[in-house]
């Protein structure tokens, strides 16, 4: 009985798609466990333009930290948020957080007690940070809060906006009073260019999931002034901000699982390729 | 640490395992995550919403607005979805939602995303490395009129104008590459937040060993009934 022997690349297009799963976790389970300091290389112009837009602000200009990230896309946005907001404190900024999805309403939380160690019970809560919480339909949402600030009239925890210091000497009481909209998402910047940038000519900047970046493109540099890409982006950040975080660490298996995908899709192809030209029996 | 947080780093660790347990194939313990996870997604989701409605309507009620409450019953109008008999007036907080959203939209995205992109397309200098100043101005021009010239049906794709449209594929398939790419490197991030929370996050890493074990059991399992379904 004649035995069919089959070519490696036949083996390799029949192998059980399981092994390339326990290669992916394998290869970047090992960087995790013990990091091994892979050079993230020059920092991009985005992340640069952003850090250098919000580095020139004057002490006390209001950023909005707009929270858009899903649990899904939080491991990319969260460590941009926490580095933004890192800078934003040591820069005496004055920082407005909302949410336009509910299941990112905790992850505003998380990032105050991060980095500010509370957040409605911190000192200078109401007088340099206000969390004004959810704010429903997305862009009127948006729309609503950019035409009038007092448009929600309490914050997350039920405070009264006009008591706040925050919004004191503010004399538009509207998007014009902002000096960036920085948006932390996988869903869409174009909002806030349109809603904010465009009406009320406050920049936009992101911290967004790397699948929305092409997306960001267009509106750069102009509309959007810089932006973070996923987690490289916040890796870069937390470098600038010279407080490397949990982005910088998970930079290593970022940049080893990108090379066995690279290796992966490279062998698939010469595979695929190698396939192609082989006759076909009879011929 | 607490009992209430201890169990809180079990449940969301275990929900991570039986959520990657897919990988190896549909099972039980994915099941119960993912119902799990699109309840409480749901729930906490609503409560959310609710409670944000109240701390919009609640002020203005104060004041004596009392025409808010119509806001109040227009959205209520939304539970008429589960009426047969009712669901006409569904579509009214429907139709609502639809038509500000579009109002507030279409007017802005028409000089954002339109008019302003041909400006931005057409000014636009990216800079370029020395000495090719225009560089990247002209490979955004050839792309943008290539690519635009892909999709030009009015004419038939012959001769010269063929290459052109070849072109603009090519630029696509890059921009498509570009994207591919980029969600690979957004999948990746998960997996290392999750591994993180897994490998690093105590009492969460105890549950590993367990699921190895569990995932030994399931394999030695399949391996045994695959004789007798052969």
């Amino acid at each position: 009985m004649a035995t069919e022997t089959k070519s490696l690349y036949a083996k390799l297009q029949e192998m059980d798609v399981r092994y390339v799963y326990l290669l992916i976790l394998i290869v970047i389970s090992a960087p995790v466990l013990k990091p091994i300091g892979l050079p993230l290389g020059t920092i991009s112009a985005e992340t640069m333009r952003l850090y250098q837009y919000i580095n020139n602000l004057p002490p006390r200009s209001i950023i909005v930290m707009e929270a858009d990230q899903s649990p899904a896309a939080a491991a990319e946005c969260q460590p941009a948020m926490v580095a933004n907001l890192y800078h934003a404190v040591s820069k005496g900024l004055r920082v407005l957080f909302f949410s336009p999805r509910t299941d990112a309403v905790p992850f505003v939380e998380a990032a105050m007690k991060l980095v500010l160690g509370a957040s409605s019970d911190h000192p200078n809560y109401g007088k340099l940070y206000v969390n004004l919480g959810y704010i429903p339909q997305g862009e009127i949402g948006l729309a609503g809060l950019a035409s009038n600030i007092f448009f929600t009239t309490r914050d997350a925890y039920g405070n009264d906006l006009r008591a706040m210091e925050f919004f004191k000497d503010l004399p538009n009481k509207n998007a014009r009073d902002w000096k960036l909209i920085i948006y932390y998402g996988a869903s869409e910047a174009d909002h806030d260019v349109r809603q904010v940038t465009d009406p009320y000519g406050c920049p936009t900047g992101g911290g967004v999931a790397a699948v929305l970046v092409t997306r960001m493109y267009p509106y750069y540099p102009d509309k959007i002034i810089g932006f973070q890409t996923g987690l490289r982006g916040a890796a870069e950040y937390e470098l600038l901000v010279k407080r490397p975080g949990e982005a910088a660490a998970g930079m290593d298996a970022q940049s080893l699982g990108h090379l066995a995908i690279v290796i992966m899709v490279v062998i698939g192809n010469i595979g695929y390729y190698a396939s192609r030209k082989k006759p076909s029996e009879g011929e | 640490m607490g009992a209430i947080e201890t169990l809180t780093i079990l449940a969301a660790a275990a929900i991570t395992l039986a959520l990657f347990s897919y990988l190896w194939r549909e099972n039980l313990a994915y099941r119960i995550a993912e119902h799990a996870y699109i309840g409480a997604a749901c729930g906490y989701g609503v409560l959310v919403a609710a409670e944000s409605a109240w701390r919009l309507l609640e002020p203005r009620l104060t004041q004596g607005l009392t025409y808010w409450y119509l806001t109040a019953v227009i959205g209520l109008l939304y539970l008429a979805f589960f009426s047969r008999n009712y669901f006409w007036l569904y579509r009214y907080p429907t139709a609502i939602v639809l038509g500000s959203e579009i109002g507030v939209t279409v007017a802005r995205s028409l000089k954002t995303q339109f008019l302003e992109q041909l400006r931005m397309t057409a000014t636009i200098t990216f800079p370029s490395p020395f000495p090719f100043p225009y560089l990247n101005s002209a490979i955004l021009a050839v792309g943008v009129i290539c690519a635009l010239f892909y999709f030009y049906a009015t004419m038939e794709h012959r001769g010269p104008l063929k290459y052109v449209s070849k072109i603009g594929i090519y630029f696509l398939m890059a921009a498509f590459g570009a994207a591919f790419g980029s969600t690979v490197m957004a999948r990746i991030s998960l997996l290392i937040g999750r591994l993180r929370f897994m490998y690093f996050t105590d009492p969460a890493y105890y549950l590993i060993p367990v699921a190895i074990a569990l995932l030994i059991v399931g394999i030695v399992l399949d391996r045994r009934k695959k004789p007798e379904t052969a």
